[in-house]
């Protein structure tokens, strides 16, 4: 009972919160002003006339109405704008024809008077519809009756009256198979007697198609000629209903498919003289021209639900063949596009992207879904177009409509932002799309790259995106690269020129946010390799950071990405000796810990192993734990019986315990119900007949208890407690005098040092088990050809790490050996100098010679010089790929750090640089830098 | 009205489970020294309520009692309105009538005294109860306000032809478009029927004057329609054309928020608006904006919290309905969920939920008994404490708000219908196990004619005896009396 109070409590506090929050909810929804503006790349108007769009236009919007659009409007002082950047703005999209309010219950094969609107409701949401950029749909009675009633159209997300735009739109005849065989009417008889007979139930038309267009004329002769007294009662309210409609001249919605039907319809719809919106639609090709002369609008069904889109059609010979084709007589008459039955609301941009495709033109394909359907509704003056005086709804679209995976990214209705694609999504997705993009190795024209959450997730000609994507449209002539990288530099060091040893981290040390970072940011450096000025004698921890980021995880690269050793001036003997001495040390420090974690991971298997294959094992090992005691005979000394009672247990438990009594210290076992029938030990006192001992036992809400006291010899009465939440009642006889043998099982604590035992870690050298592992790279500071000589020779040869030379002045001595060695150099800070009186220019030469290279700056923020070095290599000679190559992949590949800069391969960070000419070239621009896929904004 | 307070004396005696034939015989009580919640007007803390004939003669601090005034210790009591039900099916043998339009219908003829629906509500303090037909059905029938006590339905009524009752929301097999399109046809059909009868009562009368029609059809009607009385009307449209006159109140059943607006269009287009109640469904609070400007009063749903889920997102949101329709400022009245095991069954519970969820204490009272009275045009009868109205008084053991007090006795129109002491069912619900009156082998709540003479026999004991030396009961605290489940009328729920 207690709990249950508790558990009403907890609901009501919760209640409260989540009522509370709603409370809040509501307050904080109306976040729009009265009057903003918004700025888009493009924005399309739908207007009529010649321009149909504006680039790079502004829309002011006030109290839901726009009040200008254009490419020059000024907004008054004050005006929130809001800047949409890339992105594209459309009109709400117009549902012409849906399911959004189901078919009408009603039997009646003639019913005019059922009206959509009644089956509207204004109080759901319709997210799912509005997210696809649904802003006004038609409402139809449905098409199951050959007049199934009056459709309406509503905005979706508007409030209250406004919602309703036509509550009347038009009368609905369908016709074919759908409304054939109507169920008959039995007519209820209220009260009945002798005048009020029973009648057969009503049998109603049409059966066939020789019947449908039959009752139609009927009807409509019928009202025409007025309100007729032979009607019964039933008919006349349709009657009525139906002659109301025809003198208002609504226009007849024909649903029809088949060529037979819908030229039937048409000519119906022509006798009568009302205008004719033709739904439907899937054999127009074989009647095209007919509908062209009757000037009928159109709103054409999409053969397939996209959702479901492999649907058989079937051997027999009625099916109506799938035709996306639109004739092309029709192609400029006015036709939207509707779902088809079944299929859901939110796809209407896709619609008008296969209406594009069978053969419309672009501006005739978003028409079908924008400013043609709001005509075909009769509601072209509040919705359809963005124009002066035209209701605010509009969709944000991520880019042209047409381009592959655009989306509808935010909704506005009545200048209410009604959905927004941002809310549904964690972290950032960014699409970059341009002419040329450089892979890292390789130019991909045209490219893009698709980044999420700060990581590449995928890239080449095309990429996927997930929704609501950020596209990024560079352009034809633009050129997309990974960002920069600086191969060894000192940014964040802010100065520190002291000695550091390969035991400190450096990235733990980096200050961060620094206007140094951004200034080598800016420039289109985004990596740098930092390390320590001066190298202890085991080397140096490299680190790789970004030069922009938000959290250590976006600002860090790899901790540990390199060791730097400098073994400059020295001759070959000592860098062999140096080289060495320090990898054999390492090499022993690295096999020992290979050596532990083999024998842990044996372990560890066999560990796993053990339940089942070794039992009779620990059978001896219980035996083991167990003590043997014998003590000697008095009141309590024995094994007792009893049993153990009181809510919640269901029912009486029995224990067992046996205990030994020793001045009055009482030790022994207590094995019951709870510790599953074990033996636990017990540890307690005995006084003046009382007992009062505890279970030596972990439980979460206290140690279990007995308090007992001998009320008579070899009989105890008390209780058993388990902390002080539960308290039963307990009763036992001692039925054995003799001192027990207790059998306890200690319970031992796992040791931390069972298993293989770890070696000690040496901080120095932890870096050089991920250089065993190829993980990492060594940089090697050398100069002297013979020494260079020396240390490929230790490198390749004996250790086999992957390594890197940096400076090496006299590289081009031993470009074989190098090349063999497939390695590279990080050239020197100064590009060229005089050897034996000559100009000698390190870049183009060591690139000629087959060796790739990287930058360094050897500076902090001097970094963001680095693309201006490059420029002057390429100025004396160095092939502008190869210059590129040496910032991006040559760079990451050297430093094994390919997985994670200076490629767009997927995992890589995503690191983008966009230029409007080809990078390094005089002219070209750096015009938006990227890091981790978040913009870094000057 | 005074003969049928006689019968109801009659009906008292025979109905044996609750009776007190003292009480039953005194025209003057006074229920002395009490807390005196009258709901209009302040609390009084120890105060005197005088019942003469039916009526309240005087609510004050002190009021001197008459000389054959019956006086009731109220001490450490609280003397409170009777409770108002405003709209429940319960008490009918059926709900609905199966088909759509059935204006012409009463519940009369469907209430049946003998449900222990009337008992349960006795004994609950509901001393007034609205029974109108179901929700499913376009237009019901009639409806009336009854007591619940009584031996015929003409006994029980309080007051006949309140309202007719419609449903917005769509009856079974039904969907929106029909259920308006039906509305549309009933109100045509009427419209229909009586231009065709002024136009026959115009004729009628020309030829009585021996003239001949000497104007068109139209103006035939119209000046017809001013020659029809009410009779004339045939039985089958009267009570829509009442409706339609504003002469009857309509209660519009609006289970949904988009169900509102239309019963708003509703009212108005027919000419009832001024005279109709919305009872609405648990969903209808979202319509609280349109409810706000057209400013009816409203019947909640029994069900006051709503849940919903976002469908993008998933969120969950919960809303406490009376808190908002209160916002809005409207008058509503609490109903009772009989679905619920919890308290929900009973009308205080329910508005001490509200006093939770921050509803005024004064609203919370007012929706259980002034405002239904207003609802159902008895506000000059029922629904508190004031001098002339109805002497619908229940005397609680505690404050109303709280549940651990219960009814103790009640007055309907002056006449003690209950003393929870000889509450037969309670009786046996609390009595001890191994009392000779305890649950020992027949089910509970089976009253047996030997049930009855212990009664009697008890009743004559007990009138001799001083009543603090009553054998103590026993009772379990915080325990109401469970209402007899097994006669549930036929016919279902009808939501």
């Amino acid at each position: 009972m207690h709990r249950r109070i508790q558990h009403l409590g907890l609901a009501t506090v919760a209640a409260l919160w989540a009522m509370s929050n709603a409370g809040l909810a509501m307050a904080g929804d109306d976040r729009t002003p009265a009057t903003y503006a918004v700025r888009a790349k493009r924005i399309y108007t739908m207007a009529d006339g010649d321009t149909w769009f504006v680039d790079n236009g502004l829309m002011l919007v006030r109290d839901g109405k726009i009040a200008a659009i254009g490419a020059d409007i000024v907004p008054p002082a004050y005006t929130k704008i809001i800047d949409l950047g890339e992105a594209v703005i459309a009109p709400g999209f117009v549902l012409a024809n849906s399911t959004i309010v189901p078919p009408h219950s009603a039997p009646d094969s003639v019913g005019p008077q059922y009206r959509a609107i009644d089956a509207f409701n204004p109080y759901l949401t319709y997210d799912r519809v509005i997210a696809g950029g649904v802003t006004t749909a038609y409402l139809n009675p449905g098409n199951h009756r050959l007049v199934s009633g009056q459709g309406a159209v509503v905005k979706l997300g508007a409030e209250g009256d406004a919602a309703i735009l036509r509550d009347d739109g038009d009368l609905v005849i369908n016709l074919g198979e759908r409304a054939f065989d109507p169920p008959s009417i039995q007519h209820w008889l209220v009260p009945p007697s002798s005048d009020n007979v029973i009648r057969p139930s009503d049998v109603q038309r049409p059966n066939s198609r020789m019947g449908q267009l039959l009752e139609l004329s009927e009807w409509f002769d019928g009202a025409l000629a007025g309100p007729a007294l032979t009607l019964d009662d039933d008919d006349a309210i349709a009657d009525d209903a139906l002659r109301d409609l025809l003198r208002r001249k609504v226009p007849l919605r024909i649903v029809a498919d088949r060529a037979i039907d819908i030229e039937e319809g048409l000519d119906f719809a022509n006798q009568q003289r009302h205008h004719c919106i033709l739904t439907g639609g899937r054999e127009i090709m074989n009647v095209a021209d007919a509908v062209k002369s009757t000037g009928a609008a159109i709103v054409l069904e999409f053969p397939a639900n996209p959702r479901s889109l492999f649907g058989d059609l079937g051997p027999g010979p009625d099916v109506i063949e799938d035709d996306l084709e639109v004739p092309a007589v029709l192609r400029d008459a006015m036709i939207a596009v509707a779902p088809p039955a079944g299929a859901p609301h939110a796809d209407l941009l896709y619609y008008a992207g296969a209406l594009k495709a069978a053969g419309l033109s672009q501006r005739n394909a978003l028409a079908a879904i924008t400013s043609n359907a709001a005509r075909i509704l009769g509601v072209d003056d509040r919705v359809g177009q963005l124009v002066e005086g035209r209701d605010a709804d509009f969709v944000v679209l991520g880019d042209d409509p047409f381009t592959r995976a655009t989306r509808v990214t935010k909704v506005f209705v009545d200048g209410r932002l009604e959905f927004d694609g941002a809310s549904l999504i964690e972290g950032t997705r960014v699409l970059v799309r341009a002419g040329h993009v450089w892979m890292g190795d390789h130019w991909q024209s045209p490219g893009a790259v698709y980044v999420e959450n700060g990581r590449v997730r995928s890239a080449g000609p095309t990429a996927s995106s997930a929704p609501f994507t950020q596209v990024i449209d560079a352009g034809d002539d633009a050129y997309v690269t990974p960002g920069f990288i600086d191969a060894r530099g000192h940014l964040g060091l802010e100065g520190d020129r002291s000695a550091a040893g390969a035991d400190v981290s450096i990235a733990s040390i980096l200050y961060n946010a620094l206007p140094e970072f951004h200034r080598v940011a800016e420039a289109g450096v985004t990596t740098v390799m930092t390390s320590a000025y001066r190298p202890g004698g085991e080397g140096a921890r490299i680190a790789a950071i970004h030069t922009a980021g938000e959290n250590p995880d976006e600002l860090v690269v790899r901790e540990t990405a390199g060791v730097l050793i400098s073994v400059r001036g020295a001759d070959a003997k000592s860098v062999e000796g140096r080289l060495k001495g320090l990898l054999g040390k390492a090499k022993k420090y690295d096999d020992a810990w290979k050596k532990y974690e083999k024998e842990l991971a044996e372990y560890q298997s066999k560990d796993k192993k053990t339940p089942e294959t070794k039992p009779a094992e620990e059978e001896k090992k219980k035996d083991d734990n167990v003590v043997v005691e014998k003590p000697k005979e008095d009141p309590l000394t024995g094994t007792w019986e009893g049993e153990v009672a009181g809510a919640p247990l269901p029912e009486p438990q029995k224990f067992t315990a046996k205990l030994k009594l020793d001045g009055d210290k009482v030790s022994g076992s207590f094995a019951t119900f709870f510790g599953g029938g074990e033996e636990i030990e017990v540890k307690g006192t005995f006084k003046d007949k009382h007992l009062d001992i505890e279970l030596e036992l972990d439980v979460p809400i206290g140690k279990p208890s007995v308090t007992a006291d001998l009320d008579k010899p070899d009989h105890m009465i008390g209780q058993f407690k388990i902390g002080s939440r539960f308290s039963f009642d307990l009763e036992a006889d001692r039925t054995e005098r003799a001192v027990p043998e207790i059998k306890i099982k200690r319970r031992r604590k796992k040791k931390d040092t069972e298993g293989p035992q770890a070696p000690p870690k040496d901080a120095s050298l932890e870096p050089y088990r991920a250089l065993f592992a190829g993980e990492i790279a060594m940089v090697v500071e050398v100069e002297e050809h013979r020494a260079i000589e020396a240390a490929i020779g230790v490198l390749t040869g004996e250790f086999k790490v992957p390594f890197v030379l940096l400076n090496a002045n006299e590289a081009n001595q031993v470009a074989e050996t190098i090349v063999r060695a497939k390695t590279g150099v990080i050239v020197r800070t100064n590009p060229n100098w005089r050897v034996d009186d000559r100009e000698y220019v390190q870049a183009p030469d060591l690139s000629m010679s087959g060796i790739p290279i990287a930058y360094q700056s050897d500076a902090e923020d001097g970094a963001r010089h680095l693309p201006l070095r490059a420029m002057y290599d390429i100025q004396y000679g160095l092939d502008p790929t190869a210059a590129l190559s040496a910032l991006t992949g040559d760079a990451a590949r050297l430093l094994k750090m390919e997985n994670d800069v200076g490629y767009f391969r997927p995992g890589c960070r995503g690191d983008f640089l966009i230029f409007n000419g080809p990078p390094l070239a005089p002219g070209s621009r750096l015009e938006r830098v990227f890091v981790n896929g978040k913009e870094v904004l000057p | 009205m005074r003969w049928r307070r006689a019968r109801f004396v009659a009906a008292l005696f025979s109905l044996a489970i609750m009776t007190t034939s003292r009480a039953a015989l005194a025209q003057t009580i006074l229920l002395q020294g009490g807390k005196v919640i009258p709901v209009v007007g302040e609390t009084i803390e120890k105060g005197d309520v005088l019942i003469k004939n039916g009526f309240i003669e005087a609510v004050a601090e002190k009021v001197d009692a008459p000389f054959d005034a019956t006086v009731v210790d109220c001490t450490d009591k609280v003397i409170f309105p009777g409770m108002i039900d405003v709209h429940t099916w319960r008490g009918m043998d059926q709900p609905n009538e199966s088909p759509p339009l059935t204006p012409f219908l009463n519940v009369y003829d469907a209430i049946d005294p003998s449900q222990l629906f009337f008992e349960d509500s006795l004994r609950d303090g509901v001393l007034s109860i609205h029974i109108t037909p179901g929700d499913d059905t376009v237009i019901g029938g009639m409806s009336r306000v009854v007591h619940p006590i009584g031996l015929t339905p003409a006994e029980m009524t309080t007051a006949p032809d309140i309202a007719l009752k419609l449903s917005v929301t769509p009856k079974n097999g039904f969907d929106r478009m029909r259920q308006m399109a039906t509305f549309r046809e009933a109100f045509r059909k009427l419209d229909e029927d009586m231009k065709a009868l002024a136009e026959k009562a115009y004729e009628d009368k020309l030829r009585k004057e021996d003239k001949d029609l000497d104007v068109t059809p139209e103006e035939a009607q119209k000046r017809g329609l001013e020659l029809l009385k009410p009779e004339d009307t045939p039985e089958k449209d009267r009570n829509l054309l009442m409706l339609t006159q504003g002469r009857l109140r309509a209660f519009v059943h609006c289970d949904k928020a988009m169900d509102v607006a239309a019963g708003i269009r509703l009212a108005k287009e027919h000419g009832f608006f001024d005279q109709t109640v919305f009872v609405l469904g648990t969903e209808a609070f979202k319509a609280a904006d349109a409810l706000k400007a057209a400013g009816r009063p409203v019947v909640l749903s029994a069900e006051l919290v709503h849940n919903e889920t976002n469908s993008l997102t998933g969120e969950e949101s919960e809303t406490f309905v009376p808190k908002v329709i209160d916002d809005a400022g409207l008058h509503f009245a609490l109903l009772r969920n009989w679905g619920s095991a919890m308290g929900e069954r009973y009308l205080w519970y329910q508005a001490a939920r509200c006093v939770r969820e921050g509803v005024s204490r004064d609203h919370a009272l007012k929706a259980i008994t002034l405002w239904p009275a207003e609802m159902v045009g008895l506000g000059h009868r029922l629904g508190s404490l004031e001098i002339g109205k109805d002497a619908n008084v229940v005397v609680l053991t505690g404050d109303p708000l709280d549940l651990q007090s219960w009814v103790e006795k009640a007055y309907v129109q002056g006449i003690q219908v209950y003393e929870q002491t000889e509450d037969i069912r309670l009786k046996r619900l609390f009595a001890a196990p191994g009392d000779e009156q305890g649950p020992s082998t027949r089910a509970e709540g089976e009253a047996t004619t030997e049930d009855n003479h212990e009664i009697h026999k008890n009743e004559y004991k007990d009138k001799d005896a001083n009543p603090d030396e009553r054998p103590k009961r026993e009772r379990r605290e915080g325990r109401r009396p469970r209402g007899d489940r097994r006669r549930r009328p036929r016919g279902g729920d009808p939501e």
